[in-house]
């Protein structure tokens, strides 16, 4: 029943998830944490759909176990039900392969014999499975909540691995495949940047850490969808070095903020702040997260980007990139209420002694900084593995010189010139700083602001991560985009499919001489019919 | 080694009942078991076919077919699972008549190639089901024993009425003979006979537009007999339907018409739980939805679909019959089987034999039902039937939400009562949910023998169309 | 002449079934009601034994110089076997239905068919 092969795509996904759950194991739930490593494990080296799927439902439901010990209800029911439905959809697509191919081994698909409303019924249908795991706009509802309510390890897991399966599907099943499907792809590509655009507005206005980091994880799955959309060779490259990047980063972020909510038992930016001087190792375990989450310069996040861009000028898509790039500016606005609400600004006046240590949380941290440093120093290093893949999906090589140049059609970088160059500056520029910091004077009173001509009462919360984003919703447009809810969208239907349930339940409380009554009148009307 | 044993044996049980008042529940594990056994041993042996009396047209024939074989021995483990977990409860003369005729009857559903044997059966089952619903013998068990009555007898009287017409016409009971001479009926008469055996049939079968008594009845009886009749009783009357329609050849138009009822049963009844909070209504019409999805599956009349639905009957019969039997314990040790009591006990056990039977309802893999649910998605796309292959999974969505609303009740609640189980409950629960997990991941012995049972069911109803 | 007795028959036994259907229906006294059925079975009784019945045939009994089974010199005496356990059938299940009946009347108090609803969602 079980069909297994091993390939390089299969390596590279399943090395990644091994890498995240080995690093985020901990005793209380491991078995269920070793369960969905043998449920990704099972799809990603799966070479039949039938293997695929029976992974795909295995890493659904076990997932929801884990999330049971510590979400509600609503959100249970929420997160089981965009999964099913994503796996029934995938399900139906295997379905209809197999209806036409008579093989559920993936090798045996060809998408060219399918003709024209099977495909657009396959792509579509896989597409839903895709975009419910990735969280793209619309399809997204379960994945903040969940984060949210998820214990803080397994958000890492959700937001590093699990919404990792939906890229490897849709490259597995609709990338490696030829076919001349172009209205859907369009689509998407359209819905991975529009997701992003929104999810960074959504990230930004966020009081909550997690839950701007599960927008920021939905934003940059918009990017990876994006890239993929392009079919196309550097574009692949471009969404697989995103996809191992924004694992790493998400590895890193939620562990840095779960160490967070470990010492100091709070959740929210109001409630966070100055903690800079009391876990400075931890401060630096961010900033080096959101270089690479913003896709700044220096550090690996930015060669993801980078490939990126030049995919989409390369292929002219002109709008496209602009408002990718947009996204990705505004994407700084929330990487800077992350760094300055927990770490900068104004400690809050209720600060209470620190829980517990941060020890155990710095190990899967630093892996995470030091591989995303190492990417910054050889950015082309895991470019012949994606070479390879591309290959495998038909796409053709790409130009490889050394790993400290990252080639793109659009010129090169060399990776280990510009950290070094980088490093001279920083430690220039910090000594300049460190002398005319020796000249400064500190402030005795952080609420001490009578420059600006008042003097706020101790209560008063002056620090800037505080309420950070509110005031994007006096822009017309970001306004609009804060105002849609999709939420509305799926609780009316629940709406109406309870309704409509309870209608139909009627039936079953009819009356006994009813019932006989309806069994007669249908003799009698099927008995008149058919004479 | 006779056919007529499977019926002998139980009725004998029951007759010779006073010399061993206090012994039921032993005498009837191990009569169920035997009986398990013998049906297992009858399997070298198929087809079997034995004829009772004198001889044709006279002689009552009874047949072991592949299909009944597989249905015969379905029928006698779920019995033994029952009595096994009716073991620790004292011996109940009622429970021990009511489950031993029930037996009888659908095993002699299956048996018979004889219409007016197979309403004798018909009538026997009824009868002990009657009997098994008011078994609580309070109001509201009486109440539902009542309504099951009038509707069964409803039903009894078109079944009489076909049987009558039937033999008025061409003076054959016999099924083998009645298929050969059906043509030779007018064709008005040939619908009316048809529409009689639907409506009887299809009030046994709970199909849509027949079925609306069906949550009273389980809800009226206890969980472990609603679990019964939901194993049993309702997968006999699921192949007789089936089993006359391919027999006499009905048209395709009809077979459409069969399709259109089976897709309404299945989508109405899953909808119809959505909000449901009295678990035994909501394991009804899950019980209702799976007849549908079966009935759906048999009513294409194709080999690999008949083989899905066949995998399907057993696959469910052991889910459900798990799930009820669970329920049962629960309603024992809390008084209750509103969806409440989810979050009211305690038990790592019973709330894996929970999850386990509701993955496996919902055909979600590793379990047994996934491999139901994709050979019959398959089945359905070689016949390029999609838009039953949508109905099914949007509606598998909407199972999941009620489902998973009972599953996640687990976490909910305070004062949780610590319910422990027996070794021997430990054990009949753990064979279920390892069958269901061995099913899930090894279906193909199973799927083999559910192959030949649906050659054998079609019988030559391919070759007519 | 005696063929044409064969559709007064139906017509005769087909409207006691109606009217017994009616009561089924329409009656709210459980008592009535299985009565009703009992009615109906007989019409349906009624139908089956005087459609089948032919005049001049022999009676299916041995002693009368009946020495082989043919439907053709003799009565069939199928239909009446048939009949005399439906019958017993009949009487067991009505026994069953009255003597619930009973226990429900004992239990309730009352025994209409409109009254009950101890089943049902908001249990």
């Amino acid at each position: 029943m079980l069909h297994f092969e091993a390939t390089l795509l299969g390596h590279l996904f399943f090395g990644l998830s091994l890498l995240v759950i080995v690093a985020l194991l901990r005793k209380n739930d491991g078995l269920w944490h070793l369960l969905l490593l043998g449920s990704l494990g099972i799809i990603f080296y799966a070479s039949s759909l039938v293997t695929l799927f029976i992974g795909w439902e295995m890493m659904g439901w076990s997932g929801y176990f884990i999330l049971s010990k510590t979400a509600r209800v609503s959100t249970l029911q929420r997160y089981i039900l965009f999964n099913l439905g994503g796996a029934f959809a995938l399900l139906g697509a295997i379905a209809l392969l197999f209806s036409f191919m008579g093989s559920m081994m993936l090798c045996d698909i060809d998408l060219t014999l399918l003709p024209v409303w099977a495909l657009h019924s396959v792509s579509a249908l896989v597409l839903i499975a895709v975009f419910v795991k990735s969280g793209i706009i619309g399809a997204h509802d379960w994945v903040v909540d969940s984060y949210q309510e998820a214990s803080p390890l397994f958000s890492a897991v959700l937001s590093a691995i699990l919404s990792k399966a939906g890229i490897y599907l849709f490259i597995v099943l609709l990338l490696k495949q030829p076919h001349d499907e172009r209205v859907l792809f369009e689509l998407m590509a359209w819905l991975g940047a529009i997701t992003s655009v929104v999810a960074t507005f959504k990230a930004i206005s966020q009081d909550e850490i997690k839950r701007l980091l599960a927008y920021s994880s939905i934003a940059q799955l918009g990017y990876i969808i994006t890239a993929l959309s392009l079919m196309q060779a550097y574009a692949l490259e471009a969404a697989l070095y995103h996809t191992v990047i924004h694992t790493l980063v998400k590895l890193l972020l939620f562990v840095n903020v779960a160490a967070i909510m470990a010492i100091t038992g709070k959740e929210r930016f109001s409630e966070l702040g100055g903690l800079l001087y009391r876990v400075p190792l931890l401060f630096v375990l961010l900033v080096i997260g959101i270089i690479a989450l913003a896709g700044m310069p220096l550090l690996g996040g930015f060669n993801g980007k980078f490939l990126l861009y030049t995919a989409l000028l390369e292929e002219k898509r002109a709008l496209l990139l602009a408002t990718v790039m947009f996204s990705s500016a505004s994407a700084f606005l929330y990487c800077y209420k992350l760094v300055y609400g927990i770490y900068l600004g104004q400690r809050p006046h209720d600060e209470s002694p620190l829980h517990v240590s941060p020890k155990s949380y710095y190990i899967p941290q630093l892996l995470s900084a030091a591989l995303l440093i190492l990417l910054g120093f050889l950015p082309a290093l895991p470019t012949p593995l994606f070479s390879a893949i591309g290959v495998e999906a038909g796409f053709s090589a790409l130009e490889f010189t050394k790993p400290s140049i990252l080639n793109s059609p659009f010129g090169s970088f060399n990776g280990a010139v510009l950290m070094s160059a980088f490093g001279v500056v920083f430690v220039l520029i910090l000594g300049l700083l460190q002398r005319v910091h020796s000249k400064a004077k500190a402030a005795q009173n952080a609420q001490d602001i009578s420059y600006c001509g008042e003097v706020p009462k101790a209560g008063v919360n002056l620090h800037f991560g505080y309420g950070m984003g509110h005031e994007l919703g006096r822009i017309g447009f970001i306004a609009f985009i804060l105002r849609r809810q999709s939420r509305r969208f799926w609780d009316y239907l629940n709406l109406i499919v309870g309704d409509l349930s309870i209608l139909l339940r009627s039936l079953y409380a009819l009356g006994t001489q009813h019932i006989l009554l309806l069994s007669l009148l249908g003799f009698t009307l099927l008995l008149l019919g058919g004479l | 080694m006779s056919l007529l044993l499977f019926i002998l044996l139980p009725l004998l049980a029951i007759f010779l009942m006073p010399f061993y008042r206090a012994y039921l529940h032993y005498v009837s594990t191990v009569l169920s078991m035997a009986l398990f056994g013998l049906a297992l041993t009858c399997k070298a042996a198929l087809p079997l076919v034995e004829r009772v009396a004198v001889d044709l047209p006279l002689a009552i024939t009874f047949e072991l077919s592949s299909v009944s074989w597989l249905l015969v021995t379905l029928f006698t483990l779920s019995m033994s699972l029952f009595s096994l977990y009716h073991l620790r409860f004292s011996s109940n003369k009622a429970l021990f008549v009511g489950t031993n005729m029930l037996l009888v009857g659908v095993i002699g559903l299956v048996l018979s190639r004889d219409i007016f044997n197979i309403y004798i059966f018909f009538e026997i089952s009824s009868i002990s089901a009657y009997l098994l619903t008011s078994l609580n013998q309070d109001a509201k068990a009486y109440g539902g024993a009542i309504r099951y009555m009038i509707i069964g007898a409803f039903a009894s009287l078109f079944f009489l009425l076909s049987i009558m017409l039937i033999y008025l016409t061409i003076g054959v009971l016999d099924l083998q003979m009645i298929a050969q001479r059906f043509n030779l009926i007018d064709e008005q008469v040939q619908y009316l006979i048809l529409l009689s055996l639907f409506i009887a049939l299809g009030i046994k079968t709970e199909l849509f537009g027949l079925n609306f008594w069906v949550p009273d009845v389980y809800q009226a009886s206890r969980s472990a007999v609603s679990g019964l009749f939901s194993a049993m009783l309702s997968k006999s009357y699921l192949f007789l339907l089936f089993h006359l329609a391919y027999l006499l050849h009905v048209s395709t138009s009809q077979m459409a018409f069969l399709t259109l009822v089976a897709a309404l049963t299945f989508a109405v009844a899953e909808f119809s739980a959505l909000k449901s909070r009295e678990t035994k209504r909501i394991f009804a019409f899950s019980t209702l939805g799976q007849i549908g999805l079966i009935a759906l599956a048999l009513s294409y009349g194709d080999t690999a679909l008949t083989e899905a639905a066949l995998f399907l009957i057993i696959v469910h019969a052991l889910a459900k019959l798990m799930l009820f039997l669970a329920l049962d314990l629960l309603e024992r040790r809390l008084g209750s089987t509103k969806s409440e009591i989810f979050a009211r006990f305690e038990s790592l056990f019973l709330m894996a034999v929970f999850t386990v039977g509701a993955l496996s309802l919902l055909g979600i893999p590793p379990f047994a039902g996934f491999a139901a649910k994709l050979s019959l998605l398959k089945g359905l796309a070689g016949l390029e039937a999609y838009g039953a292959m949508a109905l099914i999974l949007t509606v598998s969505l909407i199972e999941a939400a009620y489902l998973f609303r009972l599953l996640s009740g687990f976490r909910q609640g305070e004062q949780k009562m610590v319910v422990t189980l027996s070794p021997l409950e430990r054990l009949i629960f753990g064979v279920m949910m390892f069958a269901l997990l061995l099913l899930g991941l090894m279906p193909q012995p199973l799927l083999a023998l559910c192959q030949e049972a649906a050659q054998a069911m079609l019988g030559g109803y391919h070759a007519a169309l | 002449m005696f063929d044409s007795l064969h559709p007064l028959i139906t017509m005769i036994s087909l409207a006691i079934f109606g009217v017994a259907l009616l009561g089924v229906l329409v009656k709210k006294n459980l008592f009535k009601i299985f009565l009703a059925f009992s009615v109906a079975e007989s019409a349906l009784f009624l139908f089956f034994i005087g459609n089948h019945y032919t005049p001049g045939l022999k009676a299916p009994i041995a002693a009368d110089g009946i020495t082989r089974f043919d439907p053709a010199f003799m009565v069939d005496p199928l239909p009446q076997a048939m009949i005399l356990t439906t019958i017993v059938i009949g009487i067991a299940v009505s026994a069953l239905g009255l003597s619930m009946v009973i226990r429900y009347y004992k239990l309730t108090g009352h025994m209409r068919i409109d009254k009950m609803d101890e089943l049902g969602e908001e249990q």
